[in-house]
């Protein structure tokens, strides 16, 4: 009888051990863990000194968002576009797109994506500017930087509303939440690095190049 | 029969009686107590395990590090961030490779430490930092047989101005930058196009 349990004891495992490791190891792993995924947006920016004027040989098919505390200018070529409807007869400076909650507390839901993203699109339909992939963008100095991201997210896909999902290209759209619930148009193209084919979110403007922050807004 | 005789049949029965009792109790003693306690801890382990596989999974895979203090914009953007230099701009101050540069005052670059005073784009000490930081990676870079590819990825503070952004850039030009990233936090809905979170 003594002997079989003897046995029996020294048959299992002593996992007690591994279960102290195991328990300290967990708690700290979990303090360690990122559950945010991180992500980044490429840029280039233009060397130049303050105060130069551009460089006199500038190709004259640009497109330029300004943003400042009144709105966004949206330049195209060498010349603004004019307001959009909801914003004319304003008076004072005419910016394209005007601010849709002037008082919000946020600085992001003081402008008007929705107007900035149906202004691009309408613009991309255009033949001419179809091809074109490039938004220089510029903001007063004291813009925030969420605001500029938020530029960068509105000028990167053709976005669709979620029924449409065969849709080649992007659609305007009449509402914010309309907007918000929508979803880029995926076709399929060529990865320019890798020359690899897959289907992927197709751009508006998704090369963004940053200018120097303007010093005639406040 | 005398009763000696009897008195000691009497006291070997009352032994007998005695020592069956002792063995009785023994035998019920150790019938009633419990086999040694073990817990079943298999279960407990395979669960451990998993969840022990998953976190090391995913332990040490994010190569930017958010510093305190830095409230990351969110965005649709869907590149992955490579590991380069690192510039972070909190809300307080500039920090290179987890080593603070610049001492920030409201959010601005303190005029004596930018090149042409309060207008200049250049600052000084973050400049001095990025060209000891582009002749490491050169060398580097030299030994390795790789080529010197100017790439960095700046995390900012969502409140930070532009003004900022665009001097720490015009600095890291100078200091033979080309490439650059934003790092942002990816936004969860990532299909819907638009972020959520910022509206």
């Amino acid at each position: 009888m003594a002997r079989f349990k003897k046995e029996e004891e020294s048959n299992e495992l002593s996992l007690v051990p591994i279960l102290n490791l195991v328990l300290i190891l967990i708690p700290l792993l979990l303090l360690s863990v990122v559950f945010l995924e991180i992500t980044v947006i490429n840029v280039t920016m233009p060397q130049r000194s303050a105060g130069a004027a551009p460089p006199s040989g500038e190709p004259p098919k640009r497109l330029q968002i300004m943003i400042s505390r009144e709105g966004f200018w949206v330049i195209k070529g060498d010349r603004a576009l004019p307001p959009v409807p909801e914003c004319t007869g304003r008076g004072g400076q005419q910016v394209t797109v005007c601010l849709l909650e002037p008082d919000a507390e946020l600085e992001v839901e003081k402008y008007n994506w929705l107007a900035l993203y149906n202004t691009l699109i309408e613009l991309k339909a255009d033949p001419q500017w179809a091809e074109h992939e490039q938004v220089e963008l510029v903001a007063g100095p004291d813009i925030p930087f969420g605001v500029l991201v938020k530029a960068m997210d509105v000028t990167r896909y053709q976005l669709v509303a979620p029924d449409m999902d065969d849709a080649i290209k992007g659609s305007s759209f009449t509402s914010v939440d309309e907007m918000n619930s929508a979803i880029a148009v995926r076709v399929e193209s060529i990865d320019p690095d890798s020359g690899v084919s897959a289907v992927r979110p197709l751009g508006l403007f998704p090369l963004v190049v940053l200018g120097l922050p303007t010093t005639t807004t406040q | 029969m005398s009763s000696p005789e009897m008195h000691d049949f009497d006291a070997e029965a009352a032994e007998l009686r005695k020592r069956l009792k002792k063995k009785q109790k023994a035998n019920r003693k150790a019938r009633s107590t419990p086999p040694e306690a073990t817990l079943s801890l298999n279960s407990m382990m395979d669960m451990m395990t998993i969840i022990l596989v998953f976190l090391l999974k995913s332990y040490g895979q994010e190569p930017i590090k958010v510093l305190p203090k830095t409230d990351l914009a969110f965005s649709t953007s869907e590149i992955m961030p490579k590991d380069m230099t690192v510039i972070t701009i909190t809300q307080e101050s500039i920090v290179m490779m987890e080593q603070e540069i610049v001492k920030l005052e409201d959010r601005k670059v303190p005029k004596t430490d930018k090149k042409g005073g309060e207008g200049g784009l250049i600052i000084q000490t973050l400049e001095t930092a990025l060209r000891d930081e582009v002749e490491k990676q050169k060398n580097f870079a030299r030994m390795t047989g790789s080529e010197f590819e100017g790439e960095m990825t700046i995390v900012a503070d969502q409140g930070t101005p532009y003004r900022l952004i665009a001097e720490v850039m015009q600095t890291a030009i100078a200091s033979e930058f080309k490439k650059f990233r934003f790092a942002v936090i990816k936004d969860v809905m990532v299909r819907s196009g638009l972020s959520a979170a910022a509206l």
